[in-house]
């Protein structure tokens, strides 16, 4: 009995032309796309990459299906009864491991051409981004042959970071000599009407930094699975990075969206994390004195909360900690403590209370836009115009702080270029 | 989660988050090295040259090296053997290491090959592919049920 009176190979070739013609159609979808984030080209250029990749051994896995097709059918190749479920059982079990791998990278790509976040989300996330990269310049840690990463921002029912060009190398198997590696941002849903919620995702342009560029956990931590203790040392460790660094660069909306919105008491995310009330506590040690000197009760709120529903950790806190997160402030040459300015954020409540636009600083904006909705509150014309509809009232205030964060950007931009041009 | 790997081996070097994320791709990097594996084996069985079989070698050999590593403290923990752990007895380990070695040995002509040989190695690594699948039903699940989330979600 041959292989090919089964028809198993035709099937399954017929299969791998289908998946082809899906690829082709994504490939077309790209050519109409205009992305949101930065450097559109180098995006559009990666995908296609990845695309032609999984192309490429789509068409080796057809050549193989005839090798093997080839093989068995001169009688002498054909192997014994017993064997040929065998040979059956193999092939399928490899159609099915890349049929999958291409939906899935299908999924992936379909995503991001799909279901990018708002240009104001990109506004926020590219100023802060070209601040760290700016600030990585100065103290001279960035060598000049690095290859800057590139994300896409995508909405998702996750917070988290994939970096998808080392997800097609190593994981799909898809050969590609990339140019850039492109990595997803996943974005809550809820962030794309809620700028509050976008505190949370500078976390995730830090794990990208790190990864890509600071690599400071890794001098002192072995990478290992999370359930050893050495993988948890690292894990937590990075994890107490990425907010530490947040906080240096948007200040107490970061540790205050931690209490307000992500603290569990009881429930753990996952191994690879530190409890909440512990990095919420890690945040406090490190930044009180900025509390203490913006008011508006920011540092009590924290520490009632604290002594109300801080636990122990089951484990303690990476020895190493300090001189990473010390790392990270020479590295980057920040200090919030320092750097804040009070005034500025008083600016920024006075318009912003008043629902004038703000469009100076985005760390300010951040903030007055927290102590006015949860602290301070409106000012009472604001209040007496929207008569108590307060759900009204919030709404057209995030929509103002959106307006607001993207004529920050356009500002930031702007000072680039003179700044370029001296 | 970090993983240890180098781009050498088939373990990844980087963060993906949410965790379960990478237990799922697990399952598909797993399930991309038996497939490959046991093609060339039956390869071979058959007396056929084709250029996967020195890739598909290459890949094992970075395989058993690395789970070969010592696990002391102070040494690197690949992810891909803490996830066998998972789905293996006690002694499962060596074992594997075991079929690892002998299946390099038949691809490499190093041992003479027979029918007998090929099913048993089938059968057991497609039985590895299988449990991992079942172990981490629940990540395929949540990785995979995303879409169907926003697919609802955009209607």
């Amino acid at each position: 009995m041959s292989l090919g009176s089964v028809n198993i190979l035709g099937v399954i070739k017929n299969r791998l032309i289908e998946t082809i013609q899906h690829i082709e159609h994504t490939k077309n979808a790209i050519k109409s796309v205009r992305f949101r984030a930065d450097r559109q080209e180098a995006i559009i250029n990666t995908l296609n990459n990845i695309l032609d990749a999984a192309l490429n051994e789509l068409l080796n896995e057809i050549k193989l299906l005839e090798v093997i097709e080839n093989y068995f059918q001169s009688p002498s190749d054909i192997p014994e009864e017993k064997l040929v479920n065998v040979v059956k059982q193999v092939i399928e079990f490899r159609s099915k491991s890349i049929t999958e791998r291409i939906d899935y990278l299908l999924y992936i790509v379909n995503r991001i051409i799909k279901e990018e976040c708002s240009s104001e989300i990109y506004s926020f996330v590219n100023y802060y981004w070209w601040y760290l990269i700016k600030q990585l310049n100065t103290s001279q840690t960035l060598s000049n042959n690095i290859r800057m990463p590139l994300f896409v921002i995508v909405k998702s029912a996750i917070t988290g970071t994939v970096p998808l060009t080392e997800l097609v190398e190593q994981i799909l198997g898809f050969k590609c000599n990339f140019s850039y590696d492109l990595w997803i941002i996943e974005c809550p849903l809820r962030a794309e009407r809620y700028p509050l919620e976008w505190p949370i995702i500078l976390h995730e342009v830090i794990h990208i930094l790190h990864e890509t560029m600071l690599n400071i956990v890794s001098r002192y931590y072995i990478r290992a699975p999370a359930d050893t203790p050495e993988g948890r040392r690292y894990s937590h460790s990075l994890e107490y990075l990425c907010d530490f660094l947040a906080t240096q660069l948007i200040g107490p909306i970061y540790p205050l969206r931690i209490k307000d919105f992500y603290f569990m008491g009881e429930y753990k995310i996952s191994l690879t994390h530190p409890p909440w009330t512990e990095r919420l506590k890690v945040l406090n040690e490190y930044f009180s004195e900025l509390f203490q000197k913006i008011g508006y009760d920011v540092k009590s709120q924290i520490e009632v909360f604290l002594n109300e529903h801080y636990k122990p950790p089951e484990f303690t806190r990476p020895d190493r900690l300090e001189d990473i997160l010390n790392e990270a402030v020479k590295m980057l040459n920040i200090n919030i403590n320092v750097s804040f300015d009070v005034k500025e954020l008083e600016y920024a409540i006075q318009r912003l209370s008043k629902f004038n636009p703000y469009t100076k600083d985005m760390t300010a904006l951040f903030n007055a836009a927290y102590i006015i909705t949860h602290i301070k509150g409106f000012d009472d014309e604001i209040k007496r115009y929207f008569e108590g509809n307060e759900q009204k009232l919030l709404s057209e205030f995030f929509y103002l702080i959106s307006d607001c964060v993207r004529l920050c950007y356009v500002r930031h931009l702007f000072e680039r270029f003179l700044s370029q041009d001296q | 989660m970090e993983v240890n790997i180098t781009m050498k081996s088939n373990v990844l070097r980087t963060t993906f988050e949410p965790d379960y994320l990478e237990r799922f791709h697990l399952v598909l990097l797993a399930e991309r090295i038996v497939a490959d594996a046991l093609t060339a084996l039956l390869l071979i069985n058959a007396g056929k040259e084709h250029p996967m079989i020195n890739k598909t070698l290459r890949e094992l050999r970075e395989l058993r090296e690395e789970l070969t590593r010592s696990t002391e403290v102070g040494t690197p923990v690949s992810y891909v053997k803490y996830a066998l752990r998972r789905i293996l007895p006690e002694d499962g380990l060596p074992e594997m290491i075991r079929n690892l070695d002998q299946l390099i040995r038949l691809l490499d002509g190093s041992e003479k090959l027979d029918d007998k040989n090929v099913k048993y190695l089938v059968d057991y690594f497609m039985d590895i592919t299988r449990k991992l699948g079942e172990k981490f039903k629940e990540e395929r699940d949540l990785v995979l049920g995303i879409s169907k989330y926003i697919g609802s979600y955009q209607k």
